[in-house]
């Protein structure tokens, strides 16, 4: 009777817990970009009696997980990264065996801001969230921008997949949250740009983080900021007295922007610009033939048995009887045990393939896109677990040739090796003195200091990046350190590719 | 037939290995994977009708023939779980209800043969294989020259069932039935 009122007791606890819809929603809305990753807001109620929930973002094919405790509390508010997109769902789960309790299909956002060179997408912390608004408005032929308290400043990247740019403005000296130095390092590190305006004091100390380069001093509309190169990415520091004396602070922030997405020009370069959304198209090469698989010790051993089974039980059960039906039987019994035996051999894994590209830049930083291809065998979903600080990686579900499934992964902060072999220079659409199409030929070829593997990545590249207003130098590399490897998979590296963007005027 | 389930196994081997063979192998177009464990399955599907050999003689011996039948499922099943060692997925765990159903349809219909002669036995097993084996043909050719499409005959044939990943058990396992049920009805013959 006890257990039956405290099997009553729990499942009314678990049945108690859900999403609240009205307040759980996207932090950027009513902006958001489609494919990427936004802040999102869930509100848990009717947590009495519960020590730990696990939340979880699922969209086709990635499942991020996080768990958050929540003993003696009634609601919870947790931010975790959503997809935007169609099919992500958010759920909650509590309880031994991880039980569902409640989930939900978030509410998109209406305004979809796709990547434009010429307008960024702002996430804008602020001590004071209203001035930050009349400083640096939201506009539509500007920079799109999305408001937020500095006191809630995200300590992961995955927060800020979305954005372009982020701008701190810290006129009162205000200590930033735990984590922000790492995911500040780590939006850089992805090609990001952070705008610091007026002090810049981390929550945390001694974080093992690559330092950025020098600072460089670059003057914007007569107002001075460092700019500290960081990877692929940097940060822009102004004085909040300096942009306080200055005609438009709001130019002066966005010429700042434009200074980092336009690679230091006077306009934009052509074509689309880079963002972390999945490409339609995977530049892996054409998978390799899989291993041969070859038959164990234990495979010869259950078709010797068998076949001594299937022999000698009709001889033996002759001896004893003169129907044929015991001696059936018993083939029946024993060949079952052998096929369940044969259940358990060990079996090939499933292989997945990876080709990486490496953005660095500027100091020591750098950071991987990793493509990856897997047998559709394997995992229909690739799960990262939000609280592990030791994977900080986002995938993204791209599409894929039949029989296979591709994800693209992002890592921030990955440890690269240059191969000793020299760069290649992409500058005006040429490398060296051939066509960016003549060179991803030749590259396919062989012909060139890339791998026929690499190729691939190489070609693909060019052809988004190689248009007017970029240059770039392309480097074999060695395969970096840092990203997630797959031990329940033949996992094989294709090769990988190092990019570091050049700037005009150096 | 006492070493019917050896006939079996020896058989299955025999070809697995034989298919396991790089020339063999290439010429087929198979690999070591998933593709050579899903080749032994069709032959497996095919060669039913060929390795089960019913006994002649009374009712009795329709019950000898069920236990012999069981236990050729069984062989066949343990070479065909065998050479799960070259494959990822599940297909011959999953094939193996299809081919407790092939086989159940074989032994009824071998067996109701064997009953009314043993003449009968070779023209059943030649139906058999025509039935398991060439509907996709007579589809092709009723396409080709009538315009009218076969696939209903797609529930009659194991091999094109697993190959278009339509299985449909239920005919095989009704006509089996039926045979048995029918080869247990015949009358015993008068000595005379």
């Amino acid at each position: 009777m006890r257990l039956l009122l405290l099997l009553c007791l729990f499942g009314s606890i678990l049945t108690a817990q859900t999403i609240d819809t009205e307040k759980s929603r996207f932090m950027g809305s009513p902006n958001g970009r489609t494919g990427s990753y936004a802040p999102f807001r869930v509100v848990v109620e009717g947590l009495g009696g519960t020590d730990s929930i696990i939340l979880r973002s699922v969209s086709g094919g990635v499942v991020l997980e996080k768990q958050v405790a929540v003993a003696g509390v009634e609601t919870a508010e947790v931010v975790i990264p959503v997809l935007v997109a169609d099919d992500a769902v958010v759920s909650v789960s509590s309880g031994p065996g991880d039980a569902l309790v409640d989930e939900y299909r978030p509410k998109l956002p209406l305004r979809r801001i796709e990547p434009d060179y010429a307008r960024p997408y702002v996430a804008v912390f602020s001590t004071d969230p209203l001035y930050a608004r009349g400083v640096l408005p939201s506009a539509p032929n500007s920079a799109i921008c999305d408001y937020f308290e500095l006191s809630e400043f995200f300590g992961d990247w995955r927060l800020l997949d979305a954005y372009d740019v982020v701008v701190i403005f810290n006129p009162s000296d205000l200590r930033l949250p735990p984590g922000s130095q790492r995911a500040i390092a780590e939006f850089c590190s992805l090609g990001g740009a952070c705008l610091i305006v007026g002090s810049f004091r981390l929550g945390e100390k001694a974080v093992d983080l690559p330092p950025p380069a020098e600072p460089t001093i670059i003057n914007f509309r007569d107002v001075q900021a460092q700019r500290f190169g960081y990877g692929p990415g940097a940060i822009y520091r102004f004085g909040a007295e300096d942009l306080r004396r200055s005609r438009s602070a709001q130019l002066v922030l966005v010429d700042a922007m434009l200074d980092h997405t336009w690679y230091g020009a006077d306009r934009a370069p052509a074509g689309k610009p880079e963002s972390r959304l999945a490409p339609q198209r995977t530049p892996t090469p054409t998978p390799l033939p899989p291993d041969d698989a070859s038959p164990t010790p234990f495979f010869w051993a259950l078709g010797g048995g068998l076949l001594l089974l299937c022999g000698l039980v009709p001889i033996v059960a002759g001896r004893i009887s003169k129907r044929t039906w015991p001696a059936q039987i018993l083939l029946l019994v024993g060949c079952s045990g052998i096929g369940a035996l044969a259940l358990i051999q060990t079996r090939p894994l499933a292989t997945v393939e990876a080709s990486a590209l490496v953005r660095l830049g500027e100091g020591g930083a750098a950071s991987a896109r990793m493509f990856v291809i897997a047998e559709e065998g394997w995992h229909d979903a690739i799960k990262v677990k939000l609280d592990d600080a030791s994977d900080r990686s986002l995938p993204r579900r791209m599409p894929s040739e039949p029989g296979w499934r591709a994800w693209v992964i992002d890592t921030p902060l990955v440890g690269v090796t240059k191969s000793e072999l020299e760069s290649i220079e992409m500058a005006f659409g040429m490398v060296g003195d051939v066509s960016f199409r003549d060179f991803g030929a030749q590259a396919r070829r062989g012909e060139t200091e890339f791998s026929t593997s690499e190729a691939f990545l190489v070609e693909w590249w060019l052809e988004a990046n190689a248009y007017r207003g970029r240059r770039a130098a392309l480097d074999p590399m060695e395969w970096p350190t840092g990203l997630p490897r797959y031990e329940d998979a033949r996992f094989v590296t294709r090769g990988a590719m190092g990019v570091t963007s050049r700037r005009e005027g150096g | 037939m006492r070493f019917n389930a050896l006939i079996v196994a020896v058989c299955l081997l025999a070809v697995g290995g034989l298919v396991a063979l790089q020339p063999v192998r290439e010429a087929l177009g198979l690999a070591l994977d998933d593709s050579l464990q899903l080749a032994l399955i069709h032959a497996e599907l095919a060669m039913a009708p060929l390795l089960f050999l019913p006994v002649l003689g009374t009712r009795h011996s329709v019950l000898s023939n069920l236990t012999t039948g069981a236990a050729c499922w069984a062989a066949a099943a343990a070479v065909v779980l065998l050479f799960s060692f070259a494959s990822m997925g599940d297909l011959g765990w999953e094939s193996r209800s299809l081919s407790a159903a092939v086989w159940l349809a074989c032994v009824g219909t071998l067996s109701l043969a064997a009953r009314v002669g043993s003449s009968w036995v070779g023209r059943t097993r030649v139906a058999l294989l025509c039935l398991f084996g060439l509907p996709p043909l007579w589809h092709y050719l009723m396409l080709e020259y009538s315009g009218v499409s076969g696939a209903r005959m797609k529930s009659l044939s194991p091999n094109w069932g697993l190959a278009t990943h339509e299985l449909t058990l239920w005919p095989l396992i009704a006509l089996g039935l039926l045979c048995i049920g029918v080869a247990v009805a015949i009358p015993n013959r008068e000595r005379a």
